[in-house]
């Protein structure tokens, strides 16, 4: 590929050049299609309950201490 | 992509966005077909390192530069390093899921796991991004004060700094602006062969990660999640896997991609470990970490202990490290929001075609400079609490990123190994471990009235 060629289609043209560039599903219109919800069995499902406990239940407690140094003038 | 199962028919018409990145993937195809292994690693490079290098931001240093000041030169110096090998095996996975889905983290979340976890992500990464940007602006403040810049000045500049990286209208000109700021980073290892450390002391502390922290086990404790949150946080996975996207990374860039993650991992780990040894020579000088006020008076302790230069290299290393952060925070806030709504959110959109990406960029920015000038604003408590929020919810984060990188419907071939899964699986368990540790620690101290 020779420099004069290389700067021309850099310049954004011809399409056909551009659209060779990117994965069929790396274009804007793909890229917002919908994806289908994932499946999950009994044990990840189990798992994902647990993690909101989790998350729940260390955000209370950081948002207590949180709360508690700003009340503290911190 | 043949082995996701999810590709359609190519649209004819291609849209602003596609015309912008398709010009920079031309290039990469070009390197590539010219077999130039150098310029395709330059062109490839960017998001790897910037996320590393943003998380090496002003309370990250500072943090690291605490953990100098109190125990000196030892266990946390090798400590820090495999922080930054948890954060390179979490940022590889980030990287390879948004290469190969060409989705971004928090898109992801809600197509795939749903809108309650979707929002409670997004969300909670609003929360600890604005809480964390807070953090950037005091560490510009601190950094600029020193030289005798005004608040509000100090303020406006970084404001102004991400208003003006935003305003190219296009993912390549941002990230080479902010990849150049980042260069900066390496001030706390000039900093720190300023300070002409003890080589010896360094092999042994390497070697052998001694001298042990003693004395308050609430103190160290504290301090080794401080650490961690200091490397592996909520926005990093964020803001890889939808730069990712943005630069228009495939499949095929995956080794420049994974070398970009060692890159900045490496220059990061040095940087860190410069700002811990910088200040280590305030514990050789047994000046107390009670005086340094939460890291605004680490300049001024080093200039009275090694002299204004050291001093001036460190308040510079704090005013890049907040500005970067800057930059990369508010772009995983905007990218978050952006994919969580299903509206624009990409540098390469017009301003006009993605007002509310731009708008929360720089919003959130200025909300959080804003806060800053505030008189008496808790800005200790944010400062404090910025990092214990980032690393409570983190182990949600990471188990999401595992559940993604291992969804063969989307990876395919790509998906996961064991040895990958293992690692993952033990920086998920260790961050738990030190996030719930920590959030009783505080809370504990918070009911008793201590801390």
């Amino acid at each position: 590929m020779d420099e004069g060629h290389r700067r021309h289609i850099y310049e954004g043209e011809p399409d056909e050049d551009l659209i060779d560039a990117l994965e069929p599903d790396q274009l804007d219109d793909a890229m917002n299609a919908p994806l289908p919800r994932r499946r999950l069995g009994p044990w990840a499902r189990a798992g994902l309950w647990a993690l909101r406990v989790f998350v729940l239940g260390v955000t209370a407690l950081v948002a207590y201490a949180f709360v508690v140094s700003i009340v503290r003038g911190g | 992509m043949t082995d996701r199962g999810l590709t359609k028919a190519r649209p004819a018409p291609l849209s602003g966005e596609d015309r912008v990145r398709s010009a920079d993937r031309l290039r990469v195809l070009d390197a590539r077909r010219e077999g130039s292994r150098w310029r395709l690693l330059w062109l490839l490079i960017g998001p790897g390192i910037l996320v590393m290098l943003g998380e090496n931001d002003g309370p990250s240093m500072i943090s690291y530069a605490t953990s100098g000041a109190t125990y000196g030169i030892g266990f946390f110096l090798p400590f820090i390093l495999v922080t930054f090998l948890a954060a390179m095996v979490v940022q590889e996975m980030a990287m390879r899921v948004g290469a190969v889905t060409h989705r971004g983290y928090g898109e992801l979340i809600f197509r795939r796991y749903g809108a309650f976890w979707g929002w409670l992500s997004s969300g909670d990464l609003l929360l600890t991004n604005i809480l964390t940007l807070v953090t950037e602006f005091i560490a510009i403040r601190v950094g600029m004060g020193f030289f005798g810049v005004p608040a509000p000045i100090a303020v406006v500049l970084g404001v102004g700094l991400v208003a003006v990286s935003v305003s190219g209208g296009r993912y390549w000109r941002w990230e080479r602006a902010a990849l150049i700021l980042g260069a900066f980073n390496l001030l706390f290892l000039v900093a720190a062969i300023m300070v002409h450390p003890h080589v010896l002391a360094l092999g042994r502390a390497f070697a052998t990660w001694q001298p042990l922290p003693g004395g308050n086990l609430q103190t160290m404790l504290l301090l080794l999640v401080s650490d961690i949150g200091a490397t592996v946080t909520p926005w990093m996975i964020f803001f890889q896997q939808s730069a990712v996207v943005d630069k228009g990374m495939t499949p095929r860039d995956l080794p420049q991609g994974r070398l970009d993650v060692l890159i900045g991992g490496i220059a990061a780990a040095i940087t860190g470990c410069g700002a811990l040894i910088a200040a280590a020579v305030l514990f050789d000088h047994h000046v107390s970490i009670a005086t340094l006020q939460a890291g605004a008076g680490f300049a001024t302790a080093l200039e009275k202990v090694s002299g204004f230069p050291v001093a001036a290299v460190f308040s510079l290393g704090l005013i890049e490290a907040g500005a970067l952060a800057a930059l990369t925070i508010s772009a995983s806030t905007g990218y978050a929001v952006g994919e969580s709504i299903s509206g624009g959110h990409s540098f390469n959109r017009r301003i006009k075609d993605a007002p509310l990406f731009y708008a929360l960029i720089v919003g959130a920015t200025a909300l959080a400079g804003a806060v800053v000038l505030i008189p008496r604003a808790p800005l200790l408590a944010i400062a404090l609490n910025a990092n214990l929020f980032a690393t409570a919810l983190l182990p949600a984060g990471l188990v999401f990123l595992l559940l993604m990188a291992n969804d063969r419907e989307l990876m395919g071939s790509r998906a996961n190994g064991r040895l990958a899964n293992l690692a993952s699986i033990a920086v998920i368990v260790g961050v738990a471990v030190a996030a719930t540790a920590y959030a009783v620690v505080a809370s504990v101290t918070a009911m008793t009235g201590g801390g």
